[in-house]
């Protein structure tokens, strides 16, 4: 059967899909924003019309190879590709600055490409049985689950506990808005306002805190990405650095197949998990955030394993394990394919085609990857004045397909000032991005154990794998304790000698930024405490304890941060980003120009406005040649206006000028 | 070369040509189709699906929309988008406000529309102002349980505390049904059905409310561990012949409730389209829905059509629409 099954992959008719599906999965996967869901969803109506082996491998290849590509632009630019390859940036984009960038995309051709085979091979072997374990993974599971993933902050915030807390808290405040949790009904915390009614959209949120920022950064500083003229290190490079780390790419394989495998845990929540495990188990975990190839092979070797895991759940049990693979699944149900336990052994060769269509696109992407690393790695040298706007372009051209709605554009650009911010201040993106993720995931699963052990909490203390689950969250919350009491009583000076490292007290400008910030964070706390009162108890439960225990933390740090305003020195002679002469432009203007292209999108429409935003922004950043600027403005425009009818992306139509003008 | 045509002195007329230029270049290529005053149908119809790709209605909508363009004249393309922002709100809103022009038509949920506007997300527009097409899936509900569950029949449920699983759109459904057995419901809401039934197979609910087609995938996947114990319909379907009905089995339920123990999505379109347009419209999609192919097409993808005229599928729209709306109080926050 596998023989025939590769035979039938790799006849002419199919061949021809499965590059073409990696040429499209890459070019959407390297367009910021642009995920595997959306690439899947765009090419599903095509596959009506072909042969089931044909399609299935089709969308399967997009899949891949569209994951790959999301990591291109992580690494190159630091704009995540989708939610997922976010992990990706904190690394991968140090390394490109350190002119490393040919071996950062090694790494992530390389990783993804071992991570996917490992879950492929995973899945050949032990996808039945691995079903029967996933059936039995219910609400409580998912529910310890969670807790232990939330843990994770910890790790996320060392050093900044106060900070990540607080964090961490309007990250869940931020999960919380959308369906209540007990009928799924209700909309929660939506302010009147319909866009938020069934929650901030995961690509909103994540671009807007890695993408936004980066492009402020660049308006504002000038600078391209790297100046190296030479690139160190090639791809084969970066694939040495992942042969030399076996134990990294099991612990990451692990992560991805075993979030893969259960649905509802997307590959965010891997390839994040992964790499927190990753600084806190590696020799390497001083260097994590500066360029640790160790972080960035976590990442890669997680995504890899969960996209090609993710299709366990989908094939054996017909449970989605990803929106990407959900529409998978809708194409193979059109087919009359049955997923199931039988899905191996119906006796038809075509899930065995699928299979090897599956190892196949693990090939093909690493194969692209390895080829088009160099070319791609040029990318990072390109000016910022000339670079950030078509970022800034591309994150609208991403963002604006999910919803269509102008409101998720601002929406962007204020999670942009939240991942400003998190910078400025020092306070860990990864605790906001974690509560994000998993606020709703605790939430719900809780009320569903609730009810499903019909209102006893006893549920959680007698399934056997939630008892482990919550032993083990257990152990690592008290773990750090018991070995910092007992190292205290082996040698009672250390414990002075920690007290003794001083903390950087902030200088007098920061404090301020701080205590506005934390104003508005009381607000934002403040008012969703009074809404909750509007809601039924067990719909508020959650979120009042969060918010108030976050209030407490907040009102604590605020009280810390007045007691030492007074005797904050004043902030340092030069500007706190360092700025070339004459290059880049102030912080307000760059983000005022922002804004005012997200405002010109809803009233010239995508094409105008684009030209202008494009134009303008390099100019004001500094970019000498004025004809150089404004031809590339118009050639992007048009490319991009191009691209947009050609992927059917939907862009923002204009209100004022005709709509037949523009799209 | 550019360089010398564009030194002049007057940034602003480079500024302003190079406008003219761009406008020029995007009307080519945006491929715009003038809407004329040529008869209809003249440019592309939109055809709004208030759920994600790949689900049930979106699958349904693009299988139907081919057919749809098959009876228009002209040529005239039949363009899904999917829109599922705010639990379908939005784009039912998008319907209700849409140019009566014949140019935008939707499929709808019946449940999930009559549950907008329960909850008053529709301000104050009712759903008998909208122009209903007809109809095109007819999925009555089966209620499922699990093999080796608490309950093995309706009998065992009556007057007990009842784990129902299923989506948002089977909450009130699965509380009233308790109710009409003298028994509780008590809800554990999933983001999709296949979750939903996972919940019962593994016995962490008791009993799952689901339209009879998704229902054989699942029932034949499950290997045996699920078991179907009535059927919501006034006959007993044709793929489960040995399935009681909910009146053999003498449950009283209410006709409006009945209505509501199915999954129907119909197409409309937004009211007072002018007559000589609404009539090509309708008769396309009259046709398209009652196309032996599309059936046969709707079979192979697990799908049941019930085709309806449209006045038929408006009182089906409304009863229910009404219904949900008499007892929106089950809708209030827990």
């Amino acid at each position: 059967m596998w023989i025939q099954g590769f035979l039938t992959v790799l006849s002419p008719h199919s061949l021809i899909y499965l590059f073409l599906g990696t040429a499209i999965g890459l070019v959407v996967g390297v367009l910021p924003a642009l995920g595997p869901a959306f690439a899947v969803a765009l090419m599903l109506p095509f596959t009506f019309g072909m042969d089931t082996v044909s399609a299935i491998v089709f969308l399967v290849t997009i899949h891949a190879a569209c994951a790959f590509g999301d990591s291109v632009t992580s690494i190159l630019v630091r704009t995540p590709g989708s939610a997922a390859t976010v992990p990706s940036t904190w690394d991968g984009y140090p390394l490109t600055e350190q002119g490393k960038g040919a071996m950062a995309l090694g790494i992530s051709a390389f990783g993804s490409f071992f991570g996917g085979l490992i879950g492929w091979i995973v899945m050949v072997l032990v996808a039945g049985l691995i079903s029967k374990v996933a059936m039995s993974i219910g609400a409580p599971e998912y529910f310890a689950l969670g807790l232990m993933a939330l843990l994770l902050i910890s790790i996320a915030s060392k050093g900044q506990t106060i900070k990540g807390l607080i964090w961490a808290a309007v990250g869940l405040a931020v999960s919380f808005i959308g369906a209540d949790p007990i009928t799924g009904i209700q909309a929660r915390f939506s302010f009147g306002i319909v866009w938020l009614e069934g929650g901030i959209p995961l690509v909103v949120s994540m671009l807007g805190l890695f993408a936004v920022p980066q492009v402020i950064s660049m308006l504002s500083q000038g600078t391209p990405v790297t100046e190296v003229q030479e690139f160190k290190g090639s791809i084969l490079s970066g694939l040495m650095e992942l042969l030399k780390r076996p134990f990294t790419i099991i612990r990451s394989a692990i992560i991805g197949l075993y979030i893969g495998i259960l649905p509802a845990l997307g590959s965010t929540v891997a390839t994040t998990t992964s790499y927190l495990v990753e600084q806190k188990y590696s020799p390497d975990r001083e260097n994590f955030g500066k360029g640790a190839p160790a972080g960035l092979i976590a990442a890669e070797v997680s995504k890899g394993a969960c996209v090609v895991a993710d299709l366990i759940p989908t094939f054996m049990l017909g449970v989605p394990g990803s929106m990407a693979t959900a529409i998978t699944l809708a194409a193979l149900i059109y087919h009359g394919l049955q997923p199931g336990p039988r899905f191996l052994t119906s006796g038809s060769v075509v899930p065995y085609a699928i299979f090897a269509g599956v190892l196949m696109a693990q090939f093909l992407f690493a194969i692209s990857g390895t080829l088009l690393a160099k070319p791609f790695a040029k990318i990072a040298r390109i000016p910022a004045p000339i670079l950030a706007p078509i970022l800034a372009m591309l994150t609208i051209m991403g963002v604006f397909p999910e919803r269509r709605a102008t409101f998720d554009l601002f929406l962007v650009i204020g999670f942009g000032l939240i991942g400003w911010i998190s910078k400025r201040l020092d306070y860990p993106v990864v605790s906001l991005v974690l509560g994000a993720l998993l606020g709703s995931l605790v939430e719900t699963n809780f009320h569903r154990s609730l009810q499903i052990g019909m209102g006893s909490y006893s549920v959680f203390f007698t399934r056997p794998i939630t008892v482990v689950l919550l032993l083990i969250t257990l152990a690592f919350m008290v773990g750090p304790l018991v070995t910092g009491f007992l190292q205290r009583r082996r040698s009672p000076g250390s414990a002075r000698k920690e007290a003794a490292v001083t903390v950087e007290l902030p200088d007098r400008r920061s404090v301020d930024i701080e205590l506005a910030m934390l104003i508005g964070v009381i607000a934002l706390f403040g008012s969703m405490i009074i809404m909750s009162f509007g809601y039924g108890p067990q719909t508020r439960m959650f979120p009042l304890i969060v918010m108030i225990s976050g209030l407490a933390l907040v009102l604590y740090r605020l009280a810390w941060l007045l007691s030492i305003r007074k005797s904050a020195a004043a902030p340092a002679e030069a500007p706190a980003e360092s700025r070339v002469r004459g290059q880049g432009m102030p912080l307000w203007l760059a983000i005022l120009v922002l804004v005012g292209y997200v405002v010109a999108l809803s009233v010239l429409g995508f094409g105008l406005a684009t030209l202008l935003f494009l134009g303008i922004a390099a100019v004001l950043a500094g970019y000498r040649r004025r004809a150089m600027a404004w031809t590339v403005a118009v050639v992007t425009a048009v490319v991009a206006v191009a691209m947009g009818v050609l992927l059917r992306l939907p862009l923002p139509p204009g209100s004022v000028l005709p709509p037949w003008l523009f799209r | 070369m550019t360089g010398k045509l564009l030194s002049g002195r007057a940034p602003f007329v480079k500024l302003v040509s190079l406008l003219i230029a761009v406008s020029m270049v995007a009307v080519a290529v945006s491929g715009c189709s003038l809407s004329s005053s040529s008869a209809y149908p003249s440019q592309n119809i939109t055809f709004l699906v208030p759920f994600n790709a790949g689900g049930m209605f979106d699958i349904q909508a693009r299988l139907l929309a081919p057919y749809i363009q098959k009876y228009l004249p002209k040529n005239t393309n039949v363009v899904v988008q999917n829109e599922p922002a705010a639990a379908t709100k939005v784009a039912t809103l998008k319907l209700f406000d849409a140019n009566p022009d014949g140019y935008t038509i939707a499929i709808l949920n019946v449940v999930a529309m009559s549950t907008l506007y329960a909850q008053g997300d529709l301000e104050n527009r009712n759903p008998a102002d909208l122009d209903f097409l007809g109809r095109v899936n007819y999925a009555p509900y089966i209620l499922v349980v699990g093999s080796k569950g608490r309950f093995k029949s309706l009998e065992d449920m009556k007057g007990q505390k009842i784990r129902f699983a299923g989506t948002g759109s089977a909450y009130m459904q699965s509380v009233l049904l308790a109710q009409a057995i003298g028994g509780e419901c008590v809800f554990q809401s999933y983001n999709g059905a296949p979750d939903a039934i996972m919940a019962v197979q593994r016995g962490d609910a008791d009993a799952n409310l689901i339209n009879w087609d998704s229902a054989v995938k699942y029932l034949q996947a499950s290997e045996g561990a699920l078991t179907p114990v009535v059927a919501f319909a006034d006959q007993r379907l044709t793929a489960f012949p040995d399935l009681p009905t909910s009146k053999e089995l003498g449950l009283q339920i209410d006709p409006g409730l009945m209505g509501l123990m199915a999954s129907q999505s119909v197409v409309a379109a937004p009211g007072k389209i002018p007559a000589n347009i609404e009539k090509v419209l309708r008769e396309a999609v009259t046709k398209a829905i009652n196309d032996p192919a599309f059936i046969a097409d709707g079979q192979k993808a697990g799908y049941y059509f019930g085709p309806l005229s449209p006045e038929d599928t408006k009182n089906v729209a409304v009863s229910v629409a009404e219904f949900v709306k008499a007892h929106k109080d089950l809708l209030k926050s827990k």
